[in-house]
């Protein structure tokens, strides 16, 4: 299965009567690959990102894992996700050993494993001291760090990250960053979707940048380079996204702050 | 589509694992679910979690509550024969735990949090609808349990009764709580498969509000008849005849008394086949729930909790907000009309103490009902029946002012405490109008609907007019007495359950002076109407004076030494 793409999306549209989200966007991800997924707010991430993990239906267009077609019913190819939200995804009732627990009992990890598996992640992200405390209690980094860990402890091959570094102390992300560098070295897929520019560029093999729902640019950094006369990520992104007047756009910020003072 | 992503276990053989397989559903995913949301919904509310310690549930509560409700009917064991008072609790029950599961199952079935947290994970929408209607049976049981058990108990020593009423009425009773969340849950269900995500949400609580008025009018109108027949039955000094079919054996209540009435009377035709329907009733049901309304559940929760930019972009106010927006003149009571709005229809704490004070509150009615005519061949004391409003809308104010947020309480709460209220007579008049638009006003219309069949049109309203007039005087006053600060920021008194009571104490003394006011002096129409005229302008002065004492408060200031925060170098 080396040459099948492990994610592949074909003419992906999303429509909310007549307002576009995603316009027949296609891709493919090589196994082992850490794509970068980029755009504006409102650009079509979040819903790109709900209809890779089945969570939105796409109005046209579809996807495939690992050459298959994935239909939104098919639960044994769901088992293969993955996938880190960009906010909420806990219950706040619970402590962060019990929706671990959880998490692994979906997915049929004996109750033992699931316990070991629980603490072991909660040790491994320095949260043992918190375990049995209520996720409401937790700060939001905390609340990340569980989060990460129920979408890594079934072990998927598709991993969808949606702004995970999101209150993340320094050190964490560090960790969680070497994590997905080495999570791609063992074969797994990784989708990351990010606002952050710099971690994109230094952590991803390719970047794809949406802008209102359009795909604008797919290639690896030195792809994106000599496309553009730009050399950075940042500088990439302002030209293709039209947010290149910034300066001017501070200036009429200060100047509205200047008449309602 | 596969009902499971995993391939049987060992021990599969089991008979539960045939019940699961049969219905389609993941064992395993099932147990954590429901365990899950049991341990959500036991656990209280998070805002005020602190480390290591437990909040006391509202549910307990709720179920002490709802056994003093029940306590206090539980008297008319001694005047109606067994079967009798069985049918007549029936009703009442199965529509009170019908409320309780139509404004409880949207937050219980549909949990918004469930689409981030589960719908990319490989649950079928069988195992989940099975697991979130589990959970939401186990709360109607003991919502049951504590309902009928007093009853039950009282049963026993009913005219004809013998000590096996018990555990049969009660066994019947809980079967009918259960078959009661099903016909809501299928409802709830068949709306998912006919409704778009989008429209699904509007959907339902369209569904709500028909059903909630259909349960209204059927539990003001249908134990009234069943009261009739009973006090006919008590005059005529006549046995019940179990084997006589009726047209109200079409109504769920009566299959469910069926299996007490063969207990008491013996099996005959009738009372055989209304059990065999209950029996076959709610395992159909269940069936046809899991295996083929939930098919698409999931997703259709997933997709009715996602967000959809093209509403977000044109988002106007409903047709019904933009006539309401014309009696809140200032953004102020607007906002707290919305807050209280909000409060009660999404917090499902705040919810689980109201169904209770309201039952307590309806409990008057019965009673109302039973009371011998003093004239002619009536069998209700239609004079006494046309107080009842009164007694229904005069108390709710007490019973629900009480429930509003303290400070700390509420999730939106801070923004008080952030940004001060400026004009803070019209978030109180805004509270008063929230109050007033969406119970006081509702239930005046579904008393009207049971009081019409008695009394006519006219007398009706008038009637309801004059209840209408001293509630929103009770409101106005308990309102000036309740709240030092305005809800929401107001702090928590000590002794707060015996305040509230004591409040609902005095509602009953002035209900009682205006009651017998009423039925005594006030009896013609043009008394009623300028005894109503006055209790309006009493209240509305009481507005005018209450409102005027609450000061606005200002946002916390900065002291000189802060230094002011300064976004551009």
């Amino acid at each position: 299965m080396t040459g099948t793409p492990a994610i592949e999306a074909r003419g992906l549209t999303k429509r909310y009567g007549s307002f576009v989200a995603l316009d027949h966007v296609s891709f493919a991800v090589p196994r082992g690959q850490i794509l970068g997924y980029l755009g504006p707010n409102g650009a079509g991430k979040s819903t790109t990102i709900g209809i890779l993990v089945g969570m939105l239906s796409a109005t046209e267009g579809n996807v495939y894992f690992g050459g298959q077609e994935f239909r939104r019913d098919d639960y044994v190819m769901r088992r293969r996700i993955g996938y880190v939200p960009e906010s909420g995804g806990f219950y706040d009732t619970l402590s962060g050993f019990e929706f671990l627990q959880m998490a692994a009992r979906l997915y049929h990890v004996e109750e033992k494993d699931a316990e070991q598996k629980a603490r072991g992640f909660m040790e491994l992200f320095e949260l043992e001291r918190v375990m049995h405390q209520r996720m409401s209690t937790y700060s939001k980094g905390m609340r990340q760090r569980v989060l990460i860990s129920a979408a890594l402890l079934h072990n998927p091959d598709l991993l969808f990250f949606d702004e995970p570094l999101t209150g993340l102390d320094a050190n964490t992300a560090l960790l969680l960053k070497d994590l997905i560098r080495q999570l791609a070295q063992d074969g797994k897929t990784i989708f990351y979707c990010s606002h952050v520019l710099e971690v994109v560029e230094r952590l991803c093999d390719r970047v794809i940048i949406l802008d209102h729902g359009k795909a604008v640019a797919d290639g690896s950094m030195a792809e994106l380079r000599s496309s553009t006369a730009s050399t950075t990520l940042e500088q990439i992104f302002q030209e293709l996204t039209h947010e290149d007047d910034t300066e001017a756009r501070v200036k009429q910020f200060r100047s509205l702050l200047g008449s309602t003072a | 589509m596969k009902a499971s992503a995993f391939p049987a276990e060992s021990g599969a053989s089991s008979f539960p694992s045939k019940i699961f397989s049969f219905f389609g559903v993941d064992e395993i995913q099932f147990r954590t679910l429901l365990r899950i949301g049991f341990l959500i919904d036991l656990r209280g509310s998070a805002q005020t979690a602190t480390p290591g310690r437990s909040t006391d549930s509202p549910l307990k509560s709720s179920l002490i509550l709802y056994a003093v409700y029940s306590a206090f009917l539980t008297p008319l064991a001694f005047l109606f024969p067994a079967a009798l008072y069985a049918r007549f609790m029936m009703f009442f029950g199965m529509a009170l735990l019908g409320m309780i599961m139509l404004v409880d199952f949207g937050v219980t079935l549909v949990v918004p949090d469930d689409m981030v947290i589960l719908a990319w994970r490989p649950i079928s929408s069988r195992t989940y609808f099975a697991a979130k209607l589990t959970n939401a049976l186990a709360f109607i049981c003991a919502f049951a349990v504590a309902l009928f058990t007093l009853p039950a108990i009282a049963g026993i020593f009913a005219r004809g009764s013998t000590p096996l009423f018990f555990p049969v009425y009660l066994l019947s009773a809980i079967l009918g709580a259960i078959f009661i969340a099903g016909l809501v849950a299928a409802s709830y269900a068949a709306l998912l498969r006919v409704f778009s995500a989008e429209k699904f949400r509007s959907a339902v609580n369209f569904l709500q509000i028909a059903m909630m008025a259909t349960l209204m009018v059927g539990s003001q109108v249908a134990p009234r008849i069943e009261g009739r027949n009973a006090m006919r039955q008590i005059v005529n000094k006549q046995a019940m005849d179990s084997s006589v079919w009726s047209w109200w054996d079409l109504t769920p209540p009566r299959w469910f008394c069926a299996p007490s009435e063969m207990l008491l009377g013996g099996a005959n035709r009738r009372v055989v086949t209304l059990s065999l329907i209950a029996l076959a009733g709610t395992m159909a049901l269940f069936t046809v729930l899991i295996r083929s309304l939930s098919l698409t559940y999931l997703q259709k929760v997933h997709g009715s909790g996602a967000t959809n930019p093209a509403r977000s972009i044109d988002q106007r106010p409903s047709l019904v907000m933009r006539t309401l927006m014309v009696f809140f003149p200032t953004s102020e009571g607007m906002v707290m009309f919305d807050l209280i709005r909000t409060q009660i229809g999404r917090d499902r704490q705040v919810r689980l103490r109201i169904y209770p004070m309201l039952a307590y509150m309806l409990i008057v009615l019965p009673f109302l009902m039973l009371a011998p005519a003093s004239r002619g061949n009536e069998h209700i004391n239609i004079g006494l029946l046309k107080i009842a409003p009164l007694i229904v809308l005069g108390l709710l104010p007490g019973v629900l002012l009480p429930l509003i947020p303290f400070a700390g309480e509420s999730q939106g709460a801070w923004i008080f405490e952030l940004a001060g209220l400026q004009n803070a007579a019209s978030a109180a008049s805004g509270i008063k109008k929230a109050i007033v638009f969406l119970f006081l006003i509702p239930l005046a219309l579904a008393c009207f609907a049971g009081l019409v069949f008695f009394t006519g049109a006219w007398q009706a309203a008038i009637w309801i007019l004059f209840g209408l007039a001293v509630a929103i005087l009770l409101l106005q006053v308990e309102f000036m007495a309740m709240f030092s600060g305005l809800p929401f920021t107001r702090k928590m008194p000590k002794g707060r359950v015996s305040g509230n009571l004591a409040y609902i104490l005095i509602a009953y003394a002035v209900i009682g002076v205006a009651g017998a006011l009423a039925y005594f002096v006030l009896n013609t129409p043009l008394r009623l109407l300028i005894a109503t005229a006055v209790l309006f302008g009493a209240a509305a002065a009481l507005n005018h004076i209450g409102n005027a004492g609450y000061q606005p408060f200002g946002a916390p200031t900065l002291s000189d030494d802060d230094e002011p925060v300064k976004l551009f170098q």
